[in-house]
């Protein structure tokens, strides 16, 4: 016995093989210990945002092409190129247009002759009717010849009626003709950048063709998309953030212009249109874009971040710390926003210590420790 | 007599230290390769319960959607939500794909989780780190065995997700971690193609003289690159309610395949790893035949070193049994230096493999009784010898 103890070699070997082998059972047995994080719930409002995702587009899109079918003899402008209201922007070939109104004219001459012989003929008409008139009450002529020059009087009269409107008429097709003319020429008809240009010189179009798509800076908006289950509250006005994609660290300010009445069925989103609030530069119609509309901040509430809210026996609550127990508290969730802050209601009041975060699902039974924060090991 | 045995040890006991040893980082070995299978069984496990579903409804006779391919359209959700008993619902996609991280590929399961509550299925069930997904858009939940951290960016497809929060041990039937985001997004990433297919499509539809009209062709583009559909709808059940009931109905009435909980450990333990559980098991037993042999080689060669000891101890009328119950302590102690040394062995090597291994309590208990077998087992053969050896032999 005594060279057992002797043996020194034997006894530090023997010896630090049981207590590593102790250590190891401790650490991976059932004594084992689950790592937690915890914090204090606190009594403060949160604010909110709501977040969506659309795409930039225009209040107006303005449609420029010709009110008749022709050929398009001369285009002004092209895509980039800032129009004013009321610029000419294209002109369509007239044709056979100037002749025609050359005719036009040549034919109101016509009439007005037509109309000055009518009128002589129904002077001439007048007077032979006031002179038969005079005989035929002094019995000088006979009933019938009487009749004769009243009837001749009545037909000329309607002559002349028929010339001055015939007259009316061709200065009447002058004016279309005019008018025709005067739209040969596409003015815009609003300030803005022309964005597309759908026909070329030489071109036939027909009267519902476009030529040329117009929109106006200040008309852009964001057509934004939000999450049915997550939008509350979204109403007209509130203040917005855009992020286009291009720009991800410029966001633009705005607000919600309006919310459309009709929602998105199929994608279960709801529908809005957010505005500028200044329009410097103009991004690409169709860009994508990242909006966050802020909502009024919430009232006063017990507040824990969201890692904190778990389920437990299909149970929504938090974990309370009492020293070394935890118990479980069921809570009802008021709010929440885009922090990952959560408001509660529940038998919890200010300054009780929470679970926050743990490496795996806590029971009633779990031995805990608290840690400053839980280590990145890869198992 | 405690003290022949283990005076004998002390006289060999470089040799015997060393066998000890090297016994032990078999049985660590024996340990680990336990360790693996009840690793992938625990994967399997972890999946289904941070899904935390009670029954996952999947396209009709698939084993879907973690066994399978499945896919239903994102809009059956409404009709499951209205059958009797169901408490909720939600749809929910996985992907598994290669991630980009510092250059590297990490290879992820990429969960779509249904906007809504936060205690909703789908949803990781708690963090180590940051917070859960807040925004409906462009927001990650990553599991740590990833590699990313919080506030790094991952690109999937062509967007880039922030990853505000961090779990542990979520991964999925194959031990890829998961990373978490919208569902939006994940439809569409599940189903997006790169900008030049997207090109190429729409050429096509547009040289189709079917579609002569150019808002229908449109219209037809568009259709090809929305993805209107999910992988399956994780149900949860009210309190009170049969979940195998509420299964029947839906299978019944919808034309779909539903699953509870034990049917998918079933998938998934039984079906998806039932091959590499039986690889482990040969490997298994191919250590205890190896661990067996060696206990027994070395305590057959311990035994035949002092053969002319024994013959001493006969001579002096030493009776069989105890010269026997000195081998078999002589083996036992060999078996739990073995032990000890594999279980040391096995619970630093643990860390170091790639995939979880799960030492549990239950496996150590058994290989303590089967290293403590093979040790009674190997030293019978040594016995044999040692009863064997003429008293003669010692003056001889």
């Amino acid at each position: 016995m005594k060279k057992l103890f002797l043996n020194f070699k034997l006894f530090i070997a023997i010896f630090s093989i049981i207590i590593i082998f102790l250590y190891v059972v401790i650490k991976s047995g059932p004594f084992s210990l689950s790592e937690i994080t915890t914090t204090r719930v606190e009594l403060k409002s949160i604010d909110r945002e709501l977040f969506g995702i659309g795409s930039v587009a225009t209040k107006h899109f303005y449609k420029i092409g010709p009110t008749f079918s022709g050929k398009i003899m001369d285009l002004y402008k092209d895509v980039g190129d800032f129009v004013t209201t009321n610029e000419s922007i294209a002109k369509m070939d007239p044709i056979d247009l100037n002749e025609k109104i050359i005719a036009q004219k040549a034919a109101i001459l016509e009439a007005a002759a037509l109309l000055e012989k009518a009128k002589k003929e129904a002077n001439f008409a007048n007077e032979q009717f006031e002179r038969y008139e005079k005989l035929f009450k002094a019995n000088a002529v006979s009933d019938e010849e009487f009749s004769y020059k009243k009837n001749d009087l009545v037909l000329s009269l309607a002559s002349l009626k028929s010339a001055q409107e015939y007259l009316n008429r061709n200065k009447s097709e002058l004016d279309v003709l005019s008018v025709q003319k005067k739209y040969l020429e596409l003015k815009a008809p609003a300030s803005g950048y022309i964005v597309s240009r759908k026909a070329e010189i030489g071109e036939n179009v027909t009267s519902s063709d476009i030529i040329f798509e117009i929109i106006d800076p200040n008309d852009l908006w964001i057509d934004a998309r939000f999450d049915q289950a997550t939008t509350k509250e979204l109403v007209r006005d509130l203040k917005a953030e855009v992020l286009l994609r291009s720009k991800k660290n410029s966001p633009i300010t705005g607000q919600v212009y309006r919310v459309e009445p009709l929602a998105d069925l199929i994608t279960e989103e709801l529908l809005a249109k957010i505005t500028f609030d200044t329009t410097a530069t103009v991004p690409p119609i169709g860009e994508i874009a990242e909006v966050k509309v802020f909502l009024p901040k919430t009232k006063e509430e017990l507040t824990v971040p969201s890692a904190s809210i778990r389920k437990f026996n299909e149970k929504v609550g938090l974990w309370r710390v009492d020293g070394d127990e935890i118990e479980f508290i069921e809570v009802k969730i008021l709010d929440s926003n885009l922090d990952g802050m959560v408001q509660v209601f529940g038998e919890i009041k200010q300054g009780d210590e929470i679970v926050v975060y743990s490496k795996k699902e806590i029971t009633p039974q779990s031995k805990i420790k608290i840690v400053k924060e839980l280590g990145g090991f890869k198992k | 007599m405690i003290n022949l045995a283990i005076k004998d040890i002390i006289h060999s006991f470089g040799k015997f230290l060393l066998t000890g040893v090297g016994l032990g980082l078999l049985v660590g070995i024996t340990l680990i390769m336990a360790g693996v299978y009840r690793g992938m069984v625990d994967d399997g496990k972890v999946l289904l319960d941070n899904s935390r579903a009670n029954l996952w409804v999947v396209q009709k006779e698939t084993l879907g959607p973690y066994a399978e391919s499945s896919t239903i359209p994102d809009d059956l959700y409404r009709s499951i939500g209205v059958v009797r008993g169901v408490k909720d619902v939600a749809n929910v996609t996985y992907l598994t794909m290669q991630l980009q991280k510092d250059g590297k590929d990490v290879r992820a399961m990429v969960a779509g989780i249904s906007s809504g509550e936060i205690t909703q299925a789908g949803w990781p069930p708690y963090l180590i780190a940051g917070r859960h997904v807040a925004k409906g858009h462009y927001e990650a939940v990553a599991d740590i065995a990833t590699g990313f951290k919080i506030g790094d960016k991952i690109k999937i497809r062509r967007n880039h997700y922030e990853v505000v929060g961090l779990t542990h041990r979520h991964v999925s039937s194959s031990g890829d971690p998961i990373v978490y985001i919208p569902l939006k997004d994940a439809k569409e990433a599940q189903f997006l193609k790169d900008n030049e297919a997207i090109l190429m499509d729409r050429r096509r539809v547009e040289a189709n003289p079917v579609f002569k009209n150019s808002a229908v062709s449109a219209g037809v583009s568009s259709l090809l690159v929305e993805n209107r559909a999910v992988n399956a709808i994780l149900v949860n059940v009210e309190d009170g309610f049969n979940a195998q009931e509420i299964a029947n109905e839906i299978r019944k009435w919808k034309s779909l395949t539903v699953y509870d909980k034990s049917e998918m450990e079933e998938i998934l333990i039984g079906k998806l790893i039932a091959t590499s559980a039986k690889q482990i098991s040969m490997f298994l037993v191919i250590l205890a035949v190896v661990s067996a042999t060696i206990v027994a080689f070395i305590i057959y060669t311990l035994t035949m070193e002092k053969a002319r000891e024994i013959a001493v101890l006969k001579l002096l009328g030493t009776r069989n049994r105890t010269i026997a119950w000195m081998i078999l302590q002589q083996s036992l102690i060999l078996g739990l230096i073995g032990f000890m040394i594999g279980k040391i062995s096995a619970y630093f090597m643990a860390d170091f493999f790639p995939k979880y291994v799960l030492l549990t309590n239950l496996d150590t208990f058994l290989l303590f009784l089967g290293v403590m077998t093979i040790s009674i087992f190997s030293s019978l053969i040594s016995i044999n010898l040692a009863l064997k050896i003429d008293p003669a032999e010692a003056i001889g």
